[in-house]
């Protein structure tokens, strides 16, 4: 309990500065900000065009209301599909003759695999801005972040906040749960053959959506990039997982994707398995950390309880 | 006179097998040496060392006077034709093209090739016969017109000592007398001298002047035709019985081998 | 005479092919608008795209091509081998392992050192090390050769698949790396490429003659003068400083090296004296076929470049491979 307080402190203090570190640059309406690589990016006047180059960003711009704003999606951004807008392409490489006729003030992209692009960009001279969220944590101090870039520090603020309180609602009711009544959880990701399988633990948001929603993440002891690494099928039937999450790729592809895990052989003795708790997870909720990450937790609550 | 070729105890070895024990060898001025031995007796080896293409062999051999050590790669190429057993280049060359590479040690500066050049290549092509090949590709011609280029290659290096491996031995007996004719009658004319690694005696006693014979890395005789091919030196380097005859048309000895 | 108006045509088409090549992708642009571009003429955002994207690209394409196909000409004679290539003395291999071993780097122990300059530096040791391998007694046998590049590089393959296990989010950078792309090509890129090319160029230019006569075989060489490890050592060490830089700029582009010295033999003859700048033309317009291809087949989606040379390369080089069997058994 005084744990779980005091991270929220430090984390609220986290929030706070930047809070005031970007009151202060408004007053001299042009802001520095330090992306999530380091780099020191400065912000003249909020933009009005901007072009998402990683699905990951997106939904900060929609949850803020900026849609109206963005000008450029890659091809693989659920936004495009309900919304006009022009398509740039791959993540990786860039479009970037794509990206400059579109005429952008600012292009957001995630780091990771996307990072060499971002040496591209800079080379002809387009403002960039990498987000790289990883964690429930980032999730909302980059809704304060992107409402301060796009001049809506308040609704930034808000937002964030609103998503703050919501996830930790749902969390609260977890904590009064013994380490028993939690059920033992897995996060099951196959890369090919079923025993190629990859789960994540510490580091994950996936892992603490997990842990909000009143779950045990049987890999939460372990780590990896990003919180993600292989496991073998062994090391699942060490565990006994009582539930099974595994996800699913398109609308359709839920009785396939459970139907992997429930007909290797293996894996037919174990508690989930035999009690029909493997549940499929639309994959659009995992990818992710962004606002979406309310609705994950919402749903993780329902299927462990 | 200096002598063009002098070998005194050349040994080599490749990596632990000696193949070369201690040969010496005389060529004289304007003469065909003919060396003769069985197969893996040291004959090939004993050309690639003189050419430069073998390196590590210790010894004492001048090629016209100089210390082979002391003569650079193209300085060698300028006094030594080499016309190997077989050459295959693995692309595709025009006939003119392959004679021109005789030229190479004589190219000077960023080495392109002048008139005088031209001129050689094509008086060369011209004496062995091949001129009327020059535009078609290598691969295309027949055994004997082949050894005829290589020849013609060989001259247009000008160097003054020809050595010459096997040249005939993959060759029609017909093909075997016109390409070795050619090659005499321009060593003779040019004055050049020459060692040429023959597998038959009898072809060997046509061409050369004198004889060599070589067996296990060794010499064990050399002279004229008529004092060196004996049965009892046939016996010693290939082992086998033979009587010696006189060859009803050219005079010269000739070998006949019996169990 | 055929010859060289062939080749005549073939520069023409170069040039102007090229620059109409420029003007596809996702902008357009009409010959005419080109022009007025180039001669400064024109100017906004169309205009600048083209000065600072697509116009450098270009020649970075260009450059690119024309070296690896000028290297792989000059290893095929003086290696005696047709199936040589700048990769298959191990540059691929260590260039990738270079640039994995960066990633790798920063993201397990933070320390930041740039992708290029690592693929080059394992470039060169990769290239260092087949060749060390491989000399037996200061000569160097050719099957010998061929043999070390090939076992370098899956040597330096398998580091690779190591690393990549450890670094799993950035499979996909690597991805593109392995099968090339020229996204991203700046001018700065260009100046960097054009000493090196013109220099490799130069070199072989002067021993061109020499590199022939090594093609017919590396003993005989030796009997007209040419000093074959030498020329050997200043090859490999040319082609390897060439295909190091054209690595680190654009990852590994295959094919070029191997093919197009082909095919201008087969159009020209083994001995033309055009072989040389017609290998470099054809080099450089092939690849800048290639990255045309790759900007514009999925708009605006790009293929790596590596894959269309390959799709590109194999069936033109059939085709003249079968069309010059017809004709000699014909």
């Amino acid at each position: 309990m005084v744990k779980f307080l005091a991270k929220e402190v430090s984390v609220l203090k986290r929030a706070l500065t930047v809070v005031l570190i970007v009151l202060f640059a408004a007053l001299s309406a042009a802001i520095d900000i330090v992306d999530d690589l380091g780099r020191l990016v400065t912000i003249n006047e909020p933009p009005e065009r901007v072009v998402v180059a990683s699905p990951a960003i997106t939904k900060y711009l929609e949850v803020l209301d900026l849609s109206s704003r963005i000008v450029g999606v890659t091809d693989w951004d659920p936004f495009a599909l309900s919304n006009e807008v022009e398509k740039i392409g791959n993540l990786v490489p860039l479009n970037l003759e794509k990206i400059v006729s579109l005429s952008p003030d600012l292009v957001m992209i995630s780091g990771g695999f996307q990072e060499a692009e971002v040496e591209k960009l800079e080379n002809i001279g387009v403002n960039t801005y990498v987000m790289n969220p990883n964690s429930f944590e980032d999730i909302y101090r980059n809704l304060v972040v992107v409402g301060n870039i796009f001049g809506v520090p308040e609704r930034g603020k808000a937002s964030a906040d609103d998503f703050r309180e919501e996830v930790l609602a749902i969390a609260k009711d977890s904590h009064k749960l013994s380490q028993d009544e939690k059920p033992r959880v897995i996060y099951i990701m196959i890369a090919g053959e079923v025993s190629d399988i990859w789960t994540c633990g510490t580091g994950s948001f996936v892992n603490q959506a997990i842990a909000f929603a009143g779950g045990a993440n049987v890999a939460a002891p372990y780590s990896g990039n990003n919180g993600w690494f292989p496991v073998s099928p062994e090391f699942v039937l060490n565990s006994q997982p009582e539930i099974i999450l595994v996800p699913y790729y398109y609308e359709g592809g839920q009785e396939e994707a459970v139907n992997m895990i429930v007909s290797y052989k293996p894996f037919e003795d174990l508690p989930a398995v035999k009690n029909d708790r493997v549940y499929p997870l639309y994959d659009g909720l995992t990818a992710y950390a962004n606002p979406n990450f309310v609705n994950l937790v919402k749903t993780l609550k329902e299927f462990f309880f | 006179m200096v002598e063009p070729i002098q070998i005194e105890g050349l040994h080599f070895s490749y990596g632990k097998e000696e193949v070369l024990r201690g040969i010496d060898l005389h060529l004289k001025n304007g003469e065909v040496l003919g060396v003769l031995g069985p197969n893996g007796s040291g004959k090939s080896t004993l050309m690639s060392v003189i050419c430069g293409i073998r390196k590590n062999w210790s010894g004492k051999i001048s090629v016209m006077g100089d210390n082979l050590r002391d003569l650079s790669t193209k300085k060698l190429a300028r006094i030594v034709s080499y016309i190997p057993q077989s050459f295959e280049p693995s692309f595709d060359l025009k006939v003119e093209t392959i004679v021109s590479f005789g030229r190479n040690p004589h190219l000077k500066g960023l080495g392109n090739m002048t008139n005088e050049d031209y001129r050689i290549i094509e008086e060369s092509m011209r004496l062995t016969e091949v001129y009327e090949f020059r535009d078609r590709p290598f691969s295309t011609l027949s055994g004997g017109e082949k050894q005829r280029v290589i020849i013609a290659k060989a001259l247009a290096q000008e160097g003054k000592i020809l050595l010459m491996d096997e040249f005939t031995t993959h060759l029609d007996p017909g093909h075997a007398r016109r390409v070795g004719k050619i090659a005499t009658d321009l060593v003779r004319a040019k004055g050049l001298s020459a060692i040429a690694i023959f597998h038959d005696i009898n072809q060997a006693v046509e061409i050369s002047d004198r004889l060599l014979f070589i067996n296990n890395g060794r010499a064990l005789a050399s002279g004229k035709v008529w004092d060196i091919v004996t049965p009892e030196i046939i016996s010693l380097v290939y082992g086998l019985k033979s009587r010696i005859m006189e060859n009803p048309i050219s005079g010269l000895p000739l070998v006949v081998f019996y169990d | 005479m055929k010859r060289t108006v062939l080749f005549v045509l073939l520069s023409t088409a170069s040039i102007l092919g090229m620059l109409w090549f420029s003007s596809f992708g996702t902008i357009s642009y009409s010959l005419g608008e080109i022009f007025e571009i180039l001669i400064g003429k024109s100017s906004g955002t169309a205009s600048s795209i083209y000065l600072n994207l697509r116009l450098p690209r270009l020649l970075v394409a260009f450059l690119i091509g024309s070296g690896l196909a000028v290297g792989g000409n000059g290893l095929q004679l003086t290696l005696k081998n047709p199936l040589a290539d700048p990769y298959i003395i191990g540059i691929s291999a260590g260039a990738s392992f270079g640039a994995v071993l960066s990633l790798f780097l920063r993201e397990v122990s933070r320390v930041d050192l740039n992708m290029n300059s690592l693929a080059f530096a394992f470039a060169l040791f990769s290239s260092f090390l087949t060749y060390t391998i491989s000399r037996r007694g200061g000569r160097i046998p050719i099957t010998t050769l061929v043999l070390s590049g090939v076992i370098v590089s899956f040597l330096f393959n398998a580091a690779v698949t190591f690393l990549v296990v450890f670094a799993w989010r950035n499979v996909i950078t690597l991805h593109f790396w392995s099968l090339g792309s020229l996204s991203g090509a700046t001018w700065n890129d260009v100046f960097k490429l054009t000493p090196v090319i013109f220099a490799q160029y130069g070199i072989f230019a002067v021993v061109h003659r020499k590199m022939v006569i090594m093609a017919a075989g590396e003993e005989h060489a030796v009997t007209v003068g040419v000093r074959p490890e030498l020329l050997k050592f200043l090859v490999f060490f040319t082609v390897s400083i060439v295909s190091a830089v054209a690595v680190s700029t654009a990852g590994l582009i295959g094919f070029v090296g191997l093919v197009i010295p082909h095919m201008i033999r087969l159009a020209f003859g083994a001995d033309s004296k055009l072989n040389l700048p017609a290998t470099a033309l054809l080099g450089g317009l092939f690849l800048v076929i290639c990255d045309t291809f790759a900007r514009t087949l999925f708009q605006p989606t790009e293929l790596p470049i590596g894959a269309v040379t390959a799709l590109v390369g194999a069936p033109v080089f059939i085709f003249l491979l079968r069309s010059k069997e017809v004709a000699k058994d014909g």
